[in-house]
């Protein structure tokens, strides 16, 4: 039973691909397939969810070889947390794409190659080998690199161009750094080489240096500071449900390999590690809420938030005490969700008129205030504003800077808090408060089927406020999983002995 | 790039590439070979095949399959009908192709297909040890030896799997970026 | 034999980001392929070269006789080469495209995306 629940979060999306595959002449049926499959997903992973969170980290050793030697998968509650966030954004991304992606598009085989992304997250999150987890992530990155260049308008193609380059490059210098673990320590399994970084080694700045190349790599696909750039020059090129479904989770799944081989693998020289990742962090959230703050485009805007936000995850991992990685943990979940509705508030947005720019829109809140009140959710969320969900995942990072004495990280991550709710109230001001310029808002009247798309479009929106909502509003459950997490990721001997069967 | 030397070496190599291939696929359990480098070297002949003919050629010549059939009498049994269609497509084609009463139909077997029909052997051959409370892909093996197979088990399924995926994408790449 | 792989790896890895940075369409991605190759060779040295000791079990033995090769880097490399193949035919047809939609081949023209000034879709 333990290896079937382990497999299905893999097994579903690769199935419902290749039925897709078979299918692809005929998009209605493509449509049923991923959204069923997204479904079986969704509860899957939450059983799995239940089964890690009674009975401990759950195995399974591949082809039955035994652990240092075979590809291991191991779900602890941190990758089953990232896998359960991943399915709800994925059917959330699968009930907008219906309606809301041009029907071009849906024919280019878009739903098994966003069936194939979903996979390739819950690989890189369920597998404890490292280099299973580059196959994972290449996989990942070719299925973005087609979902970003489908369809193949102008600033589509230039903005794959930018996101392929960079992005192959970290690849090689993850494998680079692969090579070298191996190299050094003779294995590649994530809990033996956690076994090793905790012995005795002859050579501990040669691991380092290994970490210095994964630094770079993840740091990369994760848009910290110096190497954030392709972000925001990619991120806003393709349709709406495609960039809300990158933006929304890549990030964070690069992130998430950040976390966990910085806490499992590359521990040995915190002197240099911590007040490095201290610096980043610190950058990474005041460039990118300063690139914003500059941004007349309501999808640039939330681009560059991104890399704000990603500064905060950051900080979690620079902190390392079990509270800020729970925060860290915490706030991942939060601002995949967040991030997502708001990319897909701004695609219901756009249907209604055309455009993304700020000068251009206007009178949302007049003609769609149920619309205003899921955005308002969503952005006080992003900002953290107490009832809400970031709220949550600012107070356990701040208390946590405050209790290791990192003063001067909290008051720079507060101060972009500030600087989010100035962005958050400049996309209010602008697209929802402003009068429509050179128009009459009160006369623009859509046609019935217009109307009727634009209202199935807000399913999914409301989907994804249900569950902000509930991690904020009712905060207890969700922060005592994310507690237990980091105090699995800090205990690593529950997971190198739950791997190794000692 | 149509040479008359290439055009004329094609027609034999083809079969050639096609033979190796398949016993580079099965050797490749206890020696080097195996699906992947088999499907490259079973893609070679139809990327030869394109270069000297072009992608439509290569599509009429391997990919479309006639299936021919003909209306069912009123009194005939349904089982009947169903065999005598199975032999019409199986037994005499060509003769039978220039009958009056017999109708064809054109099938053209897309590359996706093939990449999904290897995805689809490849995925399925870890389920049977799902089945069995095993781990996943963890292999079967049968007692008895094939020649060139040698001990049949469900890693082949997985190798063909690879075999057919890896064609069928060579095919892909082949087909996009000749047809400009 | 040792010695010459680490100093062809530098070469590689040279030649190929004074590639990337380079300007044009097609030094680019001339240049993702050398690098792709220089990890691939970075990986298959740090794995310790061993000559003419394959890690194949002969017929009559149940275990490899020493010296053999360590197959995980080749495994490794086969299975990066791999991916490496299929990115980079996706990255080749994608270039095409631009050209084509772009109709220059030179990387400085592309700069629309980063502008602040709103664009027209």
């Amino acid at each position: 039973m333990n290896h079937l629940l382990l497999l299905l979060p893999l097994l579903i999306p690769l199935y419902a691909a290749i039925l897709c595959l078979f299918f692809w002449r005929y998009v209605k049926v493509q449509q049923y397939i991923a959204v069923l499959a997204q479904a079986g997903l969704l509860v899957s992973t939450f059983l799995l969810l239940l089964e890690v969170n009674t009975n401990g980290i759950a195995t399974t050793q591949i082809g039955n070889w035994p652990a240092p030697f075979g590809i291991t998968l191991a779900a602890d509650l941190f990758s089953c947390l990232m896998v359960l966030t991943g399915s709800i954004v994925g059917m959330a991304i699968h009930l907008f794409s219906i309606k809301g992606l041009d029907r071009g598009r849906q024919t280019f085989g878009y739903y098994p190659i966003l069936l194939l992304l979903q996979l390739g997250i819950g690989g890189v999150c369920l597998t404890g080998d490292l280099f299973n987890m580059f196959v994972w992530f290449e996989l990942l990155l070719i299925c973005c690199f087609v979902l970003i260049a489908l369809g193949g308008t102008k600033p589509q193609l230039e903005g794959a161009i930018k996101y392929v380059t960079i992005n192959l490059l970290a690849s090689g210098f993850l494998l680079t750094g692969i090579g070298l673990v191996y190299g050094i320590t003779g294995t590649l399994n994530l809990a033996e080489l956690g076994l090793m970084a905790r012995a005795p080694m002859t050579h501990p700045s040669m691991v380092t240096l290994a970490g210095m190349f994964f630094l770079v790599a993840f740091g990369t696909k994760a848009a910290i500071f110096p190497l954030f750039f392709w972000l925001p020059a990619s991120y806003h090129t393709p349709p709406i449900a495609i960039s809300s479904f990158i933006a929304g989770l890549l990030t964070k799944v690069g992130m998430y390999a950040m976390i966990r081989l910085f806490t499992l693998v590359f521990i040995q020289d915190k002197g240099l590690m911590l007040p490095l990742f201290t610096v980043l962090a610190g950058l990474t959230m005041v460039i990118g809420v300063l690139g914003a703050a500059s941004q007349n485009d309501f999808r640039k805007i939330l681009s560059f938030h991104i890399v704000s936000q990603i500064g905060y995850m950051l900080m979690g991992l620079a902190i390392s005490t079990p509270l800020a990685l729970a925060g860290s943990i915490y706030f991942i979940m939060h601002n995949v969700l967040v991030k997502t509705n708001l990319f897909l508030i701004s695609g219901v947005v756009a249907h209604r008129h055309g455009t993304y720019a700020l000068k251009k829109l206007g009178s949302v809140y007049l003609q769609h205030p149920f619309l205003s009140l899921l955005f308002f959710i969503s952005a006080f969320s992003l900002a953290g504003i107490p009832p809400f969900s970031g709220f949550w995942g600012k107070f356990m990072l701040a208390k946590a800077g405050f209790e290791a004495d990192y003063f001067g990280l909290v008051l720079t991550s507060l101060a972009v808090s500030l600087l989010t709710i100035f962005s958050m109230t400049k996309i209010w001001n602008e697209v929802f408060w402003k009068r429509k310029p050179e128009t009459d808002p009160l006369l623009e009247v859509m046609t019935e089927a217009d109307l009727r798309v634009n209202r199935l479009l807000h399913l999914p929106v409301v989907f994804l406020v249900v569950f902000i909502l509930f991690i904020g509003v009712y905060a207890e459950p969700t922060v005592a999983l994310a507690q237990r997490a980091a105090e699995q990721l800090l205990n690593s001997e529950m997971y190198i002995n739950a791997v190794l069967k000692r | 790039m149509k040479t008359v030397i290439l055009a004329t070496a094609i027609r034999i190599l083809i079969p050639i590439f096609l033979l190796f291939s398949v016993y580079t696929l099965f050797r490749g359990h206890n020696h080097p070979g195996g699906g992947f480098i088999g499907g490259l070297i079973g893609s070679i002949a139809f990327v030869f095949h394109t270069m000297t003919h072009g992608p439509h050629h290569t599509v009429d010549t391997f990919l479309k399959v006639n299936l021919y059939g003909y209306p069912r009498q009123p009194n005939q049994s349904r089982s009947l009908y169903l065999m005598r269609m199975m032999r019409v497509n199986v037994w005499r084609r060509r003769r039978q192709a220039l009958h009056q009463d017999i109708r064809t139909h054109m099938v053209r077997i897309e590359p996706i297909s093939i990449i999904a029909t290897g995805l689809l052997l490849a995925a399925s051959s870890g389920l049977p040890a799902l089945l069995t409370q095993q781990p996943f892909m963890t292999a079967f093996w049968t007692d008895f030896y094939l020649p060139i197979i040698g001990r049949p088990g469900t890693p082949i399924l997985f190798d063909i799997g690879v075999y057919l995926l890896v064609i069928g994408i060579v095919l892909k790449i082949t087909f996009v970026m000749s047809e400009e | 034999m040792e010695l010459i792989l680490p100093f062809l790896i530098g070469i590689l890895f040279a030649a190929s980001l004074y590639l990337i940075l380079h300007r044009h369409f097609f030094k680019l991605i001339l240049g993702l392929i050398i690098f792709g190759l220089a990890n691939n060779l970075f990986v298959f040295v740090i794995g310790r070269l061993t000559r003419g000791g394959s890690a194949i079990i002969p017929q009559e033995d149940s275990v490899a006789t020493e010296p053999f090769a360590d197959p995980v880097p080749q495994a490794l490399l086969l299975t990066a080469i791999v991916i490496g193949f299929g990115i980079q035919a996706f990255a080749i047809v994608l270039i095409k495209r631009v050209y084509q939609a772009f109709g220059t081949n030179d990387l400085d023209d592309m700069n629309s995306t980063d502008q602040i000034e709103e664009q027209e879709k």
